[in-house]
């Protein structure tokens, strides 16, 4: 090992240790600045964790007002000690917080968070994930009536569908609205929600149980005719493909599936 | 060549490149006038009045995403100003890999920007692939000068164009040092060709910090070699100072402003904010300030304006 790979081996331990004091790492510094070089190396070690802590606080603000700053300040800084950062980009640091969440003693006592966090971070995915074209509603005109059967569709790069045990999402609302925040709950049956991004802005609602079912299926090419069929098993048969239709056309309006 | 590197180049169909070796852009970059950092705080006012702003330097990582509002949002302030890169993720200085990824990133934006261009700093960020996400101190030896010089050549080659590296603030220095910070500056430029990026109040903060005259550090940097120059505030902690960036530039930098425009004559000057941001309009009256001192010492090579810029007359000194 080189110098100064030796070198930059034992200074970013020590920030990553956070130890004060004096160690090999000390030794290695010039004293002959006015203030004591264990205060100067203390800049380095005190932003380090701090940072980290700003960058995963301003990914996850609504967590951070629903947990209270107390709360998620000291398990930002947990995360932080477990999670050295591995990306160039910061905008990616906070990306395992919510199995941090999940898994961790004592947040994964409250699913909620680890939901809300979830939340977040398809929220904030979708702000910023590669450009597509939009189906629209008119695009389907031409389409002729024998063809409908086998139409098939693609969603939007920016959409994420998953489910939540909790009332994950209301919390979040309301924290975000600044309303009265409901407690938490748990679900006993999950409740799927969707994210993605409409023109430029993030959006987030839930799914109902057939929504979400013919989306899955959608999504992965199962065709027009097909999601009718499905649906007739899971609800009132002669009904079915007028209610495909209308998820279909809040699909198409809300901007969810490409060209 | 190592796998990643050729793996990288291999991606990398946009490239031209000769038999004998890739064609790098060692041209020096022309004059730009007077800058801002470009902040999300401040697009509608941009966007809407269209402000006295010469050219904007974006945060490379910020815009190094797959799409949306950011880089809608910068393709916008591109057709109407002139921007340049500035990065804080190279870690030219770092002895761990070079990350291909991060560089095959970075090009893909200048592809998309074209910048007059790319910046990042003298530092490193980390080794053994983490990420520490500041600008860390390296010690001032012939090691560590063949080291970082190698790697330069190596990104330079990549990017297909001199990079331009700044100096950055430290809080610490190496003992086994063999070399002032300045002249490790001036033999990495003279020997890879990179062009720097002077940040004044890195010079005033690295001066204070070390008890050294910031003077000798300018006396110190050949004058041929400085494209452009930070301006920016720090925080006083009484026996030394941190490079916040969340301060108006203050008078002993403007002072050293001064100093500096004598020795280098006109380089693209900006003012760098990060935090603490305020609206548009003071940073672009700091601005003008700058631009008020740099025409009042430069009389003679008429500095392009606001003006100018909307007349298109970028980068005729």
């Amino acid at each position: 090992m080189s110098r100064l790979a030796q070198l930059q081996q034992l200074f970013q331990d020590r920030i990553l240790s956070g130890t004060p004091g004096c160690d090999e790492v000390i030794l290695l510094l010039s004293d002959s600045a006015p203030a004591p070089v264990v205060e100067r190396l203390g800049v380095y070690t005190n932003a380090y964790k701090a940072r980290l802590i700003e960058i995963v606080a301003n990914d996850h603000e609504n967590l951070r007002a629903y947990m209270g700053e107390q709360l998620f300040d000291r398990m930002a800084s947990e995360y932080v000690e477990s999670h050295p950062s591995t990306t160039p980009n910061a905008r990616w640091y906070s990306a395992r917080l919510p199995l941090f969440l999940a898994r961790t003693d004592p947040y994964r006592s409250w699913p909620q968070m680890a939901e809300i966090a979830c939340l977040a971070a398809a929220l904030n995915d979708a702000f910023d994930c590669e450009d597509a074209g939009v189906m629209r509603l008119e695009d389907l005109a031409a389409v002729k009536p024998e063809d409908w059967a086998e139409l098939r569709f693609k969603p939007h790069p920016s959409v994420s569908c998953f489910e939540t045990r909790t009332n994950a999402l209301a919390i979040w609302k309301a924290v975000k609205s600044n309303n009265d925040v409901p407690a938490p709950e748990i679900r006993r049956q999950p409740l799927p929600v969707i994210v993605w991004r409409q023109e430029l802005t993030p959006m987030v609602r839930h799914f109902d149980a057939e929504e979400a079912m013919l989306w899955k299926e959608g999504s992965r090419g199962i065709p027009f005719g097909t999601l009718c069929e499905m649906s007739a098993t899971f609800d009132r048969p002669h009904e079915a493909a007028a209610r495909v239709a209308s998820y279909l056309a809040g699909w198409l309006n809300a901007g969810m599936l490409a060209e | 060549m190592s796998r990643s590197l050729r793996a990288a180049r291999e991606k990398d169909a946009g490239s031209s490149r000769s038999e004998q070796g890739p064609a790098i852009d060692f041209a020096k970059p022309a004059f730009l006038g007077f800058g801002l950092g470009l902040r999300s705080e401040h697009y509608s006012e941009i966007f809407e009045h269209n402000p006295p702003v010469d050219w904007f330097e974006v945060l490379s990582e910020n815009f190094m995403v797959p799409g949306g509002s950011p880089l809608r949002n910068l393709d916008r302030v591109r057709l109407d100003y002139p921007v340049v890169m500035h990065g804080v993720s190279l870690s030219i200085a770092s002895t761990g890999e070079l990350n291909w990824d991060y560089l095959r990133d970075l090009k893909s934006l200048a592809v998309r920007l074209e910048p007059a261009w790319i910046s990042d700093h003298l530092c490193w960020t980390g080794v053994h692939d983490v990420n520490l996400h500041d600008l860390l101190p390296i010690p001032y030896t012939e090691e560590a000068l063949r080291h970082i010089s190698s790697r330069i050549h190596q990104v330079q080659d990549y990017l297909g164009r001199a990079l331009v590296l700044e100096n950055v603030s430290t809080y610490v220095e190496f003992s086994e040092s063999e070399m002032p910070e300045w002249e490790f500056l001036a033999e990495l430029s003279r020997s890879t060709g990179c062009w720097l990026l002077l940040d004044l109040n890195n010079v005033y903060v690295n001066a204070r910090n070390h008890g050294y005259d910031a003077v000798r550090f300018l006396d110190g940097v050949p004058a041929d070699r400085v494209v452009q120059f930070h301006l920016a505030g720090h925080s006083d902690m009484g026996d030394y100072l941190i490079d916040t960036h969340d301060h108006p530039v203050c008078e002993e930098v403007f002072e050293l402003y001064r100093m500096a425009l004598h020795r280098f004559g006109p380089v693209s000057t900006m003012i760098e904010r990060d935090d603490k941001i305020p609206p548009l309009r003071e940073l672009v009256a700091e601005l003008d300030r700058a631009r008020r001192i740099a025409g009042d010492l430069l009389p003679a090579r008429p500095l392009p304006g606001a003006q100018d810029r909307q007349d298109g007359n970028i980068g005729s000194v």
